[in-house]
C-alpha cells in the first residue's frame, strides 16, 4: 500500500482517537461512553492494520483481530450487561474533576507528555508522525488514570482503566515492541475481567464507599460465626 | 480591478439573497424532525419584506445607539462579506480578507447589539446582552487559536490566501480536528442550540432573542438580516476550507454559475446537518456551556500542537 496514504490515514485515525478521547472525559451518561469506548477501541485496531499493511508483521494483524474481538466487542457487552443488571444510574459521578476541569488537566497532561517526549526525541528516533503517536499513547495513559481517580462510579473507572490500556497499546505500537503489546493486552484484559467479575460477584453497584458498607454485614457475620 | 468590483457585488448579492434561505430552512429541518410541516423554505424572505413595511417603535427611554444600531450591524455586516470569498477569488483584493480585521469587524457588530439591548432599559435586553457579552468572552480565544491554527498551517492571515491554499487541495489531515471547533463557533455565534434557543422567548433560555427583544420594524429586519448573513460567513467560511470543490474555477460566467451551484449542493447539505444537530441536541444549561467550549478549546490546541509538529 502507498506509504503516503498510510501516513495520512494514521494521522486522520490518530484525529479520531483524539475525538472520541475528548468525548469519553467530557460525557456524563454511561451508556454512550460505553458505545464512545468502543469506537476507541475500533479506531485503535484500525491503526494496528495499518501498521500490518505498512510493515507487513502479521503480529499488528493479530493484535488488531484481538482488539476488535476483546474491546470492540466483548468488553462493551460486558459492561452493559453489568449496567443493566445492576440497575446502575446512567450519570456518572465524580470525586475531584469534573468535565470541564477533566478538559483541562488533559490538556495539561498532552502539554505534559509533549514536553517529555521531547527531552527523548533524538533518542527515541522517531519520525514527527510516530512521535505525536507516542505522545497521544502516553497522555492516553495519563488521562486513563486521571479518570480512574478522579470518578465515583466503578464501572466509570474501568472504562478509565480501559482507556489506559488503549494508551498502552498506542504506545507500544509506535515505539514498536510488539510481544510487550501482546503481553501487556492479555495481561489487562484478564485484569478487567477479574474485575467485572469483582463487581458481579459482590453487587458493588456504586461506589468503593458504599462497597465498604455493604461488606460491612458480612464483617460481622465472619466475627459471629468466629464468636460461636 | 474589476475582477475584484465584480467579486464585491456577486459576493454582497449571493450572500444578502441567501442569508434569509437558511433561517428557514434550518427551521424546516427541525419541524420536519419534530413531526411538523414547518414554516415554507421562502418564509423568513416574507417576514423580513413584512418587518421592512412596519415603522420602528422606539422606548422612551432609549437614545441615538437604539437608532444607529441596527445600520451599524447592517453596514459592518455587508463589510464583512467581502472579506470572505464564496465562489472565486479576484486577482487583486487590496487588503480585504484580513482575518483579525473580519473577527473585529464582527465584533464591532455585536458590541453595538449589545448596547442596543441595554440601551431600551429592559431587564431583558440587559440580561441578553449580558449573557452575550460572557459567552462572545469565552468563545473569544477559540476563535483565536482556531484562526491562529490556520494563519500557523496557510502562513497567511488573509482569507484570500488561505482559500486559495485550499482550492488546490492543501487540506491537511490534521486540520480536520477543526471542523469540531469551527462548528461550535458557528453555534454560538449564530445563537443556536445547545447554546442558545433562537425560537425561544423564555426568560431562561433567551440570549440573542434578549438583546433584540426591544427592536421592532425594519431595525428588527436589518438585525435579523444581519444575523442571518453572520451565519453564511461561518457556514462559507467552513466549506471553502475543507469542502472547497468547485471553489475558485476559473472567471467566466460559466465558472461562476457553476461555483454558484457547488457552494449552493455544499451550504444546503451544512444547514441541514445544523438542523440535524439541533434536533438531536437539547439546549445546555448556562452553566454546563463551558464543557463545550472547553471540547473547542482542546481540540483546537491539540490541531495547532499537531500541525506544529507533523
Amino acid at each position: 500500500m502507498n506509504p503516503v496514504l498510510i501516513d495520512e490515514l494514521l494521522k486522520i485515525s490518530l484525529v479520531l482517537l483524539v475525538i472520541l478521547t475528548t468525548i469519553i472525559i467530557s460525557r456524563r451518561n454511561l451508556v454512550s461512553l460505553i458505545n464512545v469506548y468502543s469506537l476507541h477501541s475500533l479506531v485503535l485496531s484500525f491503526i494496528a492494520i495499518l501498521f500490518f499493511l505498512s510493515e507487513g508483521n502479521y503480529t499488528f494483524l493479530f493484535a488488531a483481530a484481538l482488539t476488535i474481538i476483546s474491546k470492540s466487542v466483548l468488553i462493551p457487552i460486558l459492561l452493559r450487561w453489568t449496567k443493566w443488571h445492576m440497575k446502575i444510574f446512567t450519570d456518572i459521578e465524580y470525586h475531584y474533576l469534573k468535565p470541564v476541569s477533566s478538559i483541562f488537566v488533559s490538556l495539561l497532561i498532552i502539554i505534559f507528555s509533549f514536553f517529555i517526549f521531547s527531552k527523548i526525541k533524538d533518542y527515541l528516533g522517531l519520525s514527527s508522525l510516530y512521535y505525536f503517536g507516542v505522545i497521544i499513547g502516553f497522555s492516553l495513559v495519563m488521562i486513563g488514570f486521571m479518570i480512574i481517580f478522579s470518578r465515583r462510579k466503578i464501572i466509570v473507572k474501568i472504562i478509565g482503566y480501559l482507556v489506559m490500556e488503549n494508551g498502552v497499546v498506542l504506545l507500544s505500537l509506535f515505539i514498536g515492541e510488539m510481544p510487550l503489546l501482546i503481553e501487556m493486552m492479555v495481561l489487562m484484559d484478564l485484569l478487567v475481567l477479574v474485575a467485572i467479575t469483582c463487581i458481579l460477584g459482590f453487587g458493588m453497584d456504586s461506589s468503593m464507599e458504599e462497597f465498604h458498607k455493604k461488606l460491612n454485614p458480612f464483617h460481622n457475620w465472619f466475627n459471629r460465626r468466629a464468636k460461636k | 480591478m474589476i475582477s475584484f468590483f465584480l467579486f464585491a457585488i456577486v459576493n454582497i448579492l449571493v450572500v444578502l439573497i441567501l442569508a434569509p434561505f437558511y433561517i428557514s430552512l434550518i427551521k424546516k429541518v427541525k419541524a420536519l424532525f419534530q413531526g411538523r410541516k414547518g414554516p415554507k423554505l421562502f418564509q423568513a424572505y416574507y417576514n423580513l419584506l413584512k418587518l421592512f413595511k412596519k415603522e420602528s417603535i422606539y422606548s422612551t427611554n432609549s437614545s441615538f445607539i437604539m437608532r444607529v444600531a441596527p445600520y451599524i450591524n447592517i453596514i459592518c455586516s455587508i463589510v464583512a462579506i467581502l472579506f470572505v470569498p464564496l465562489l472565486f477569488i479576484p486577482d487583486n483584493y487590496f487588503g480585504f480578507g484580513n482575518i483579525i480585521l473580519f473577527l473585529y469587524i464582527l465584533a464591532l457588530a455585536k458590541f453595538f447589539m449589545a448596547l442596543a439591548g441595554l440601551d431600551a432599559g429592559s431587564t431583558f435586553g440587559g440580561m441578553g446582552s449580558s449573557r452575550e457579552m460572557s459567552i462572545s468572552s469565552i468563545i473569544e480565544p477559540i476563535v483565536i487559536i482556531i484562526f491562529a491554527t490556520l494563519a500557523f498551517v496557510y502562513n497567511s492571515v488573509n482569507f484570500f490566501e488561505i482559500f486559495g491554499a485550499t482550492s488546490v487541495g492543501l487540506v491537511h489531515a490534521s486540520l480536520w480536528l477543526l471542523l469540531i471547533p469551527l462548528i461550535i463557533v458557528l453555534l454560538t455565534e449564530t445563537a443556536r442550540i445547545p447554546i442558545d434557543n433562537p425560537e425561544t422567548h423564555l426568560e431562561l433560555t433567551m440570549v440573542h432573542e434578549a438583546m433584540i427583544l426591544e427592536q421592532s420594524g425594519k431595525n428588527l429586519a436589518l438585525m435579523e438580516l444581519s444575523s442571518g448573513v453572520k451565519q453564511v460567513l461561518l457556514m462559507a467560511i467552513i466549506i471553502n476550507l475543507f469542502f472547497p470543490i468547485g471553489f475558485n474555477l476559473p472567471l467566466s460566467l460559466i465558472g461562476i454559475g457553476t461555483s454558484l451551484i457547488a457552494f449552493l449542493i455544499k451550504s444546503i447539505i451544512l444547514a441541514i446537518s445544523i438542523g440535524i444537530i439541533e434536533s438531536f441536541i437539547a439546549k445546555s444549561r448556562l452553566f454546563r456551556l463551558p464543557i463545550i467550549f472547553a471540547i473547542a478549546f482542546l481540540l483546537s490546541l491539540i490541531t495547532l500542537m499537531m500541525e506544529m509538529l507533523l
